[in-house]
């Protein structure tokens, strides 16, 4: 909450939003639905505040709008208090687009984007055949809302946003209902506005890659509170969403940090047990494999999600002999070799096998996880007779902070 | 223009058919203002006159104000009688033959003055909430369960239930020019009025956010449009009882000929609503010899069927149905 990113030239134009302990409270509840804000949203930034529902992301849209008032601490529009502005002046600012779509509205699109004509704008029929023009959707000039596919009827509510020429503009979940294609149609028009006018753009965004890929700025939100506001790398990585998101588990996009990439390793594990510590060496760079994983298994889920080379095995069936050799050779390409806490029965106890191995192995580092396995061996001492083996062969760590101590010492 | 010559056609009709037949010259002498050959037509063809000029006004007023409730409203199942005019109007109707008053003016004012006591109701106490269409359609359904028990109750105790009755069925025998002309005025203005304000009808009809961030005072539009259709309908349903359904269909078939953009839409139901009641009329007069149906049994006789079809037609059309 502290890291505000400061662009601003010598502080020469107020921020768009700088919100100082914003809270908010709906009537008659004891619970602050927002409580105690503090961020910047400096102009021509394209930020998008993302968090699970009920986070409090609409109602703090919400209240940027203008909408819901009465909000406790300080909000500053352009440098004066929102609450202080009326809604004309608001609106010579800043345009919206609301989470719903103008279903069913029987009103042809031009129809439609004259009335974003309203004091103190002024919409000129020549400005919105130019602007439908430059988008090149010209065609839906003269077609009824009502008949528009989804990705239609949500480009010419962004047409009607433009069409108000705003300095800001706010968006709840704009693309929420639309297939991949035109998610990136809308977004695409969206930057190339952002840019070219310089329009700083706030949105509720659902689709993390998506707020990954086009936001300059990520704001993260839980429980009405802000849990990081930073470029989207630094917000949008295990630490920060696994909790918000996904609670233990989870598979979401992990990307590897600046440099150069660092040597193989392999990881063995299963269950869940090994997303943070995949997630950590990807992020170094590492150049990770992983296996043997039965398919659907969590861990499995995750290595799909961020395209990590596995050796997989049909669901719930034990590791086949063809399985076994191709993650032994694996194991024999990489220069490290990782053994999570991981649940172990007859039907993956191939994984511990190249144990027997390691005579053969010399040099090769091996990073084990330092609990007692009795209790995850389910295969009545094989398991653990195995993992005898290799302990005596490896590091080991008690925790994610000491394995992390182990592979910066890689 | 399919819709004029149904007019046109609807309005020579109802000059030529009823309990007595009368040729057509007969008819066009009279327009024309000159003398008739039978004498008896004269009297006939007046009466006539003022009953399609009332069907026509009734009909257009109780359409257009739909379409303003509607729209102001945000729900398409809305009508003019959602918040509470007609159950107002019918009580103090009610009340006012209860208490013998047997000149139609006095029941008019009454029933207007009803009509306008709960319609005001509903929005004030809406209004001390949170004026919001929520709001005010709940508020309208309590008010007008309440003040239709309380009209059994006067109708239970009254002796001219026969009238009471009537009246609530609907009529259009007015009896009086002025009466006609006077209303003709005032729908006519507050039509013009409101059609002025069109795009921002257009715009209440969309989301309520985007609205708000173009900076328009969106309860300040409703509450006038609902005040001006609210006086438009007491006007009408004063006069003419309770003449149900033209105000939802008549809106929604109109909806889907035109679509929404209200400076086509609102002219639109005004004729399409007063051609309705018209042939409403005609069929109330001919249908069975001696006897007049009332014109509100009518309207949702041939009402709903004709909804109905409408309905179907639009889902074979494969538009996307809302509301």
């Amino acid at each position: 909450m502290d890291n505000k990113t400061q662009k601003n030239v010598a502080g020469s134009m107020p921020p768009a939003f700088r919100a100082s302990g914003l809270a908010y409270r709906f009537e008659g509840e004891d619970e602050n639905i927002i409580a105690g804000l503090d961020f910047v949203i400096e102009p021509g930034s394209f930020v998008s505040i993302v968090g699970p529902n009920g986070a409090g992301k609409s109602t703090l849209l919400d209240i940027m709008l203008g909408y819901k008032k009465g909000y406790a601490g300080s909000l500053e529009f352009f440098g004066r208090e929102l609450s202080s502005l009326s809604a004309r002046e608001l609106a010579a600012e800043r345009a919206y687009i609301p989470q719903q779509s103008e279903d069913g509205l029987r009103l042809s699109a031009y129809e439609y984007l004259k009335l974003s004509n309203s004091d103190p704008i002024k919409t000129r029929g020549e400005e919105i055949d130019e602007i439908l023009e430059k988008l090149n959707i010209s065609y839906l000039k003269d077609r009824s809302i009502a008949s528009m596919s989804g990705g239609e009827a949500r480009l010419v509510q962004l047409v009607f946003a433009l069409l108000r020429k705003p300095r800001v503009l706010l968006l709840d979940e704009p693309v929420s209902y639309l297939d991949y294609k035109n998610q990136q149609a809308f977004f695409e028009i969206l930057k190339k506005e952002h840019a070219e006018r310089g329009i700083t753009v706030a949105a509720i965004l659902h689709d993390l890659n998506l707020a990954a890929y086009y936001c300059g700025e990520i704001i993260l939100i839980n429980d009405g509170r802000i849990l990081k506001q930073g470029p989207p790398l630094e917000v949008l990585n295990y630490r920060t969403l696994g909790s918000v998101f996904f609670g233990a588990s989870g598979f979401l996009q992990t990307r590897p940090g600046p440099g150069e990439p660092r040597g193989r390793v392999h990881v063995i594990c299963g269950g869940g047990s090994g997303e943070k510590i995949i997630a950590m060496l990807i992020e170094r760079n590492f150049i990770v494999s992983c296996g043997v994983l039965n398919a659907g298994d969590s861990d499995w889920r995750f290595c799909r999600a961020n395209s990590v080379a596995m050796v997989e095995e049909e669901p719930y069936r034990p590791i086949s002999e063809e399985n076994y050799m191709k993650n032994l050779e694996y194991i024999k390409a990489s220069s490290a070799v990782i053994v999570c806490d991981f649940p172990i029965g007859a039907g993956n106890l191939a994984n511990l096998k190249f144990a027997d191995e390691l005579s053969c192995a010399g040099g090769r580092n091996i990073i084990c996880a330092g609990r007692d396995f009795s209790e995850l061996d389910y295969t009545g001492g094989a398991a653990s007779a195995y993992l005898e083996k290799i302990k005596k062969n490896a590091r080991l760590f008690k925790n994610i902070a000491e394995f992390e101590k182990l592979i910066d010492s890689l | 223009m399919t819709v004029f010559l149904l007019g046109a056609a609807g309005v020579a009709l109802s000059f030529s058919l009823g309990q007595a037949a009368i040729p057509p010259g007969e008819i066009a002498d009279f327009l024309m203002l000159r003398s008739l050959a039978d004498g008896r037509y004269h009297a006939i063809l007046k009466m006539r006159v003022l009953r399609i000029a009332a069907a026509f006004i009734a009909g257009a007023g109780l359409a257009f104000s739909g379409v303003v409730y509607q729209s102001s409203l945000k729900n398409y199942l809305a009508d003019p009688f959602m918040l509470g005019i007609s159950a107002g109007a019918a009580l103090f109707s009610a009340l006012a033959i209860t208490m013998k008053f047997h000149s139609s003016l006095a029941i008019s004012a009454f029933a207007f003055t009803g009509a306008i006591l709960s319609v005001g109701a509903v929005m004030a106490i809406s209004y001390a909430r949170k004026f919001s269409s929520y709001n005010l359609i709940l508020t309208g359904i309590a008010l007008n369960s309440f003040f239709s028990s309380f009209l059994t109750v006067v109708m239970y105790l009254s002796k001219d239930m026969q009238n009471i009755f009537f009246w609530l069925m609907g009529s259009l025998d007015v009896r009086y020019a002025d009466q006609i002309i006077y209303t003709y005025l005032f729908v006519i203005f507050a039509a013009c009025y409101i059609l002025k304000y069109s795009h921002i009808l257009d715009l209440l009809r969309i989301n309520e956010k985007t609205v708000f961030s173009i900076g328009v005072d969106q309860d300040y539009y409703k509450i006038k449009f609902l005040v001006i259709a609210s006086l438009m309908c007491a006007l009408i349903v004063s006069q003419t009882g309770i003449i149900g359904f033209i105000g939802l269909i008549v809106p929604h078939a109109a909806r889907i000929m035109v679509g929404d953009s209200h400076r086509l839409l609102l002219p639109f139901s005004f004729i399409l609503g007063g051609t309705m009641l018209i042939y409403c009329d005609l069929i109330s007069r001919t249908a069975a010899d001696s006897i007049n149906f009332p014109i509100g049994i009518i309207t949702s006789l041939v009402g709903a069927p004709f909804f109905i079809f409408l309905l179907a037609g639009r889902r074979k059309a494969g538009e996307r149905a809302n509301g």
